[in-house]
């Protein structure tokens, strides 16, 4: 491919320092024969104009004063070359990898309809700043996707998005050929955004190009005066909202009160994170209420804080007192809070029926969704009358992806990886115990087992040492009762080599799908909710001797059946995956392929937004 | 339990010297076991001493902490500890 000549456009003003790290930076990493070098100077008064005029390899254009950030960059690209794509660059930036430039430009010559291309952009600290943006018409309030979380490598394919920053923009010459440049009714701040938007008012897409990450320094020009940049970002806000409120607006083509859990860390709270997240971007404006509390099974408050501005924000919006339609996504036992005129109650259970009072409150629903055929079935055979339809939950494939930074075992150990809360259902002790078995201390092959406990009366690590296990045998260390940030979970999965679920029943089992579009091979019980994307291509099926009743301290399981997962078919599986890494490799890839071709929560929200259009 | 008034600052005090001393002991420990023939150190470290070998002796947990409370953890950090935790691998 003919590669299209480029022209980085870098404004500066003053801190010489700044510029000279971002031109140091950038030749050591690009092709200069390729691109043409544009710094423009917007006024500087210390040394930067002299010492820029001993850099041959680069043009500079003088404006006589401070132009500011839009009319600056205005003036680089009227004079870059007429055919050439722009690219623009902060002089806070600074190029960390070589080829960056022409992973830029094939994201933008990718498609045809690509107009805008953005990059990840990390802080000094090595936190992520940006891997994208979006704006709310709720606040107006620009939010860069990742901010601050650690860099595990989130956030690495290329993806659509509302906005990006300016700190880096690949500008393609065809969308240039329309807009021309930065609108100049913006100062600064907004402006990239407003950019972005009028583009795709014109048939063009904003992408975020995560293979390619650069340093942001972030040390704007307004960052040393608080007061000016209140004023410019309060004028500039202003200038946004009355160009873009009601296009925002329109961006919501349906709404649903959504009551469920949001802040606590239960598998329904997380998956309800991620499940508004998707419906936001899927052009569903959700409201959020909390279904638990006082008078409820689960009688504590919420805390208010979801430490996530578009939830916050979710959180904030008002249901209303019988909004049209509304969700209760929990336990069936709180069905009956749902305030809808069309009410839908989402749930699932690890068992294979569901409770008395949960079917009843089910047949007092306009309809019931559960995630897995496993649980409609379960459901129908218990007495549900309504009609209810599956409506699968996914997997975050940009916080969970093969690419996710692993911290490896030095030793080299093959690694393989549990998780869950020690308990009945779980089958802690068999997966101990088989793994004890099938290999012995000398094998280059360890289990980690990820254990959470909150039962105060459970001594967990008296259960283990009473499990009668052998320091002859395999070797296990364990996770126990830690915590880890949701965006840093897939280093985890990352650092194993395969993932084991050997569970008894699961509801849906998100861990597992995590590991799996982590690119992990897996060990999975043959038996319950997961089934529903788990099969013998992409895992390796745990036999289920049959059904045992479910005997456990839940009382819902009570009168229920799940499975008895297979002690020996588990010992076989562990020593295959140990000899067979290749193999387990490759199914490992097929996993992570099909749970970004099938499962995301983008394809969980789509099917929700059809369903709200077949029932609103 | 101590009162806040009961004088919590020489319990502080004390806390703050016994990490110091962990710290000194543990890095002293570091520099010892690194001038250890290989085996010498493994056997350390499994715990071997006169009263018997590794074979057929039962499974202990090493730095397991029994609590109900959750500790929120950077992976990175918690990644390096882990692998530290993992007992050592025996020749065949």
């Amino acid at each position: 491919m003919t590669r299209r000549r480029v022209t980085i456009v870098i404004l500066c003003w003053n801190r010489w320092e700044l510029t000279r790290r971002c031109l140091e930076t950038l030749k050591a990493h690009t092709d200069l024969g390729q691109v043409d070098v544009l710094v423009v100077d917007n006024g500087s008064a210390d040394e930067t104009p002299a010492r820029l005029r001993e850099i041959p390899w680069i043009r500079v254009l003088t404006n006589p004063s401070n132009l500011g950030y839009v009319r600056g960059n205005n003036t680089g690209i009227r004079a870059a070359e007429p055919g050439n794509d722009v690219l623009l660059l902060n002089n806070d930036v600074e190029i960390l990898q070589p080829g960056w430039l022409d992973t830029l430009g094939d994201a933008a010559h990718a498609a045809p309809d690509v107009g805008v291309v953005g990059c990840r952009l990390v802080l000094p600290d090595g936190r992520l700043l940006h891997a994208g943006t979006f704006i709310l018409p709720d606040t107006f309030w620009g939010q860069q996707i990742g901010a601050l979380e650690a860099d595990v490598n989130q956030y690495a394919r290329t993806r659509d998005v509302e906005g990006i920053v300016f700190a880096c923009a690949y500008l393609r010459r065809e969308l240039l050929d329309v807009l021309s440049g930065l609108s100049e009714e913006y100062v600064s701040y907004f402006e990239d955004t407003d950019f972005c938007l009028r583009a795709k008012e014109k048939g063009f897409r904003t992408v975020c190009c995560g293979a390619v990450t650069l340093l942001h320094r972030e040390h704007g020009s307004t960052s040393d005066a608080p007061d000016l940049f209140e004023k410019i970002f309060r004028k500039s806000q202003a200038t946004f909202r009355t160009r873009w409120k009601s296009a925002l607006d329109a961006r919501y083509t349906r709404s649903v009160s959504w009551q469920s859990i949001l802040n606590f860390p239960t598998g329904y709270a997380m998956s309800c994170r991620e499940i508004l997240r998707a419906l936001d971007a899927e052009g569903v404006r959700a409201a959020y209420a909390y279904v638990y509390g006082p008078g409820t099974p689960f009688p504590v408050r919420e805390p208010e804080n979801a430490r996530d501005y578009l939830l916050n924000v979710i959180s904030k919006r008002e249901t209303g007192r019988r909004p049209p339609v509304s969700v209760v996504y929990g336990q069936g036992d709180v069905f009956l809070r749902n305030k809808g005129r069309t009410r839908v109650g989402y749930t699932m259970f690890e068992v294979d029926g569901f409770p008395a009072e949960w079917v009843k409150n089910g047949n007092e629903m306009d309809e019931v969704w559960v995630p897995s055929a496993f649980n409609r079935d379960g459901f129908v055979a218990s007495g549900l009358k309504v009609p209810v339809r599956v409506m699968p939950l996914g997997v975050d494939v940009d916080h969970f992806h093969p690419a996710v930074k692993a911290f490896p075992n030095p030793a080299g150990d093959f690694v393989f990886l549990a998780s869950f809360e020690w308990g009945e259902r779980k089958r802690a002790d068999m997966i101990l115990k088989v793994f004890n078995q099938t290999f012995r201390r000398t094998d280059p092959v360890v289990l980690v087992c990820k254990v959470l406990n909150v039962n105060k009366p459970t001594n967990v690590g008296r259960q283990i040492e009473a499990l009668g296990l052998s320091r002859a045998g395999g070797r296990i260390a364990f996770l126990h009762n830690k915590e880890f940030p949701y965006h840093q979970l897939g280093a985890l999965y990352r650092s194993a080599d395969c993932y084991v679920s050997a569970g008894r029943g699961e509801g849906w089992d998100m861990p597992l799908m995590e590991a799996m579009a982590c690119g992990l091979p897996s060990i999975a019980t043959d038996w319950g909710a997961h089934t529903e994307f788990v099969h013998e291509g992409i895992s390796y099926p745990l036999r289920i001797r049959g059904l045992l009743p479910a005997d456990a301290r839940a009382p819902y399981y009570k009168g229920f059946c799940w499975s008895d997962p297979d002690p020996e078919h588990l010992q076989h599986l562990f020593r295959h995956v140990a000899e067979h890494r290749e193999e387990a490799l490759e199914k490992g890839r097929r996993a992570a392929a099909e749970m970004t071709a099938k499962w995301t929560w983008g394809h969980a929200a789509r099917r929700i937004a059809g369903r709200l259009d077949a029932i609103g | 339990m101590v009162e806040a008034d009961g004088g919590l600052a020489p319990l502080e005090r004390e806390v703050l010297e016994l990490r110091a001393l962990v710290r000194e002991l543990s890095e002293r420990l570091a520099a010892a076991v690194a001038v250890l023939p290989r085996d010498a150190a493994l056997a350390l470290a499994r715990g071997d001493t006169a009263e018997g070998g590794a074979d057929g002796s039962p499974f202990r947990l090493t730095e397991w902490h029994e609590t109900i409370e959750v500790t929120r953890a950077d992976i990175a950090a918690e990644m390096d500890l882990l692998w530290k935790r993992v007992p050592p691998r025996e020749s065949a």
